[in-house]
């Protein structure tokens, strides 16, 4: 607890309230709310019983930045600017001269310092990101050139030989981020295992329909299909690309990645229209053209055919999940959720108030599909 | 952002032959310009700019500069490389040295940049097939491999230090590591 300031006295006139705003801009609370996640992160990495200094030292340490935070937030009605302690994060250098006490003394301050984020704040700041895949990737070279695999495998490899061991203390050692078993970290680590797991299936078949009936395949035309799709699938340009421009940052990547992207679709597009076919007959070409393949990239029959390809989606509906009651809803994530249709005749999402609306009855469903369309 | 056409590659093999030529005359944007106004008589739809071929032609050039770079291989070298029973070590080893002469670096660890790497080993047919795994390999002659800085982590290595006699070596350019390793390393 700490004593109430009492709060000076302000006359509100236009003076004053600029002065306000000034001295609440480039506040800390941000700064020093992180410092306090980042003890928080810290302290489950002294969970053995003899770590108790630690982790009492932690918790003190994160009392203290309750105080800064709120006389931060107060600084702005006029009160003085509070400050953290440096000794929070600054390390102090272990010198080769020094006695052995006060060798274990430094060793035992630089361990308490906060100077990194905790593992699960890749995904807030894009820097962290990076530098964490940065670091990540390098020590996959690492493992691949010394043990013949990758670091991830390494990692769960049961009975590491003592190098091994050395490589993954190395790498704990001076990670970027703080992977301690923090609630936030376990929590992302979750997430990261469900979310993760959510990927294309190579089994799945496209739902574009294949016109093979009406149109007969000439070979010389599906050359050129194939033509198009290798240029659309090529990466060889940007790896050249890159190397001329030494992209560091990933925005530079990034940039290029996708305005080269955009140049060959459009170039791929001038060909095809060349081609003088139309959609239906395209779809029965590239549905030709993907047989040929054993994993064939159906988004370059999306980007070459753009929004007409809808037209000629025979399914006229999708299916959705929505929260339900019932228990043979798939779990995820301690709720419930069932596939439910939506229709292309429907109602739009847009449209509505209440979520149930989207879902046609089985007496809308009846009548929508008895209603003779071509009427309109 | 430049427009790339599909042809990309013979355009810019035509380019680059032609700005060998120019380049002991003008100016790289001057050699740019020049180009362009080529590159527009053959393909009126095209939008290449003149940066991305100012790009092209400076890279051209450090490359070839680069290529210039002597590199020495000490005898005791030669023959510790010639000792390798298997081909695959021998190159490798053979390239982490060449690797070393070219990028120096007063610490201990050099900076290891495998794609590039292999690059100069071009002419060695068997290179392409050569992966990160293999220099599993030369794990027994001694080479280390470190993860270095936090900030901007980059991998080093390092490899064994082998005495050599100053004056007994031989040279040759960046440009003909593989040669030279096909000529006078490779067990055929």
């Amino acid at each position: 607890m700490y004593d109430k300031v009492k709060v000076p006295l302000h006359k509100i006139n236009h003076r004053n309230l600029v002065e306000g705003y000034i001295k609440g801009f480039g506040s800390k609370v941000g700064i020093y709310s992180n410092h306090a996640t980042e003890i928080e992160a810290l302290k489950a990495l002294f969970q053995k019983p003899e770590q108790k200094p630690q982790r009492d030292e932690l918790e003190r340490r994160k009392k203290l930045l309750r105080e800064v935070v709120g006389a931060e937030i107060d600084s702005a009605k006029g009160l003085a600017k509070p400050k953290e302690p440096a000794y929070f994060t600054r390390r102090i250098t272990v010198m080769e001269s020094d006695s052995d006490i006060t060798k274990a003394e430094k060793y035992y301050h630089n361990s308490l310092v906060i100077d990194k984020k905790p593992y699960f704040f890749r995904y807030l700041y894009p820097k962290v990101n990076e530098k964490f895949k940065a670091y990540e990737n390098s020590y996959n070279e690492i493992s691949k050139c010394i043990f013949g695999t990758k670091f991830k495998k390494l990692l769960v490899k049961p009975d590491k030989t003592e190098q091994e061991l050395n490589l993954i203390r190395r790498y704990q050692k001076f990670c970027p981020v703080i992977t301690s078993n923090c609630t936030m970290n376990i929590l992302c680590r979750q997430v990261e295992a469900v979310d993760f797991e959510i990927q294309y299936d190579k089994k799945y078949v496209t739902m574009l329909p294949d016109f093979k009936t009406e149109y007969k395949v000439v070979p010389e035309v599906l050359k050129a299909y194939k033509n198009l799709y290798h240029k659309y699938s090529n990466k060889k340009n940007i790896s050249y690309l890159k190397s001329i421009y030494n992209l560091d940052t990933a925005a530079g990547r990034n940039n290029l990645k996708f305005g080269l992207r955009d140049l060959t679709l459009e170039e791929i597009k001038e060909e095809w229209v060349d081609l003088g076919m139309g959609a239906k007959e395209s779809l029965t070409y590239i549905h030709a053209l993907a047989r040929s393949y054993t994993k064939f990239d159906w988004s370059f029959a999306w980007d070459l055919l753009g929004d007409i390809i809808l037209d000629y989606i025979t399914e006229d509906y999708t299916e959705v999940p929505v929260e339900t009651h019932d228990e043979s809803g798939a779990l995820y994530f301690g709720k419930r959720y069932e596939l439910k249709k939506v229709y292309r005749n429907g109602p739009q999402l847009d449209d509505l108030e209440d979520i149930d609306d989207f879902f046609l009855t089985d007496e809308q469903l009846e009548e929508l599909n008895a209603t003779d369309f071509d009427e309109f | 952002m430049p427009r790339i056409s599909m042809s990309f590659d013979a355009q810019n093999q035509r380019f680059i032959s032609d700005v060998k030529e120019l380049e002991a005359f003008c100016s790289d944007e001057e050699i740019a310009e020049t180009l362009m106004d080529s590159y527009f008589c053959e393909f009126p739809k095209g939008d290449i700019k003149k940066e991305f071929l100012v790009g092209l032609i400076r890279s051209n050039r450090r490359e070839a500069e680069e290529n210039e770079k002597e590199i020495r291989l000490y005898s005791n070298e030669l023959q510790f490389l010639l000792s390798l029973d298997d081909n695959k070590a021998r190159l490798l080893y053979y390239l982490l040295l060449c690797w070393e002469r070219l990028y120096p670096c007063e610490k201990e660890y050099i900076k290891f940049d495998f794609v590039n790497m292999m690059k100069l080993a071009k002419e060695v047919p068997f290179a392409k097939n050569i992966k990160r795994e293999d220099i599993q390999c030369l794990l027994p002659y001694g080479i280390e491999f470190r993860c270095i800085g936090s900030q901007n982590p980059i991998v080093c290595y390092k490899l064994s230090d082998i005495e050599n006699d100053e004056t007994d070596y031989v040279s040759f350019k960046r440009g003909d590591i593989g040669s030279f390793f096909v000529d006078r390393l490779e067990e055929k």
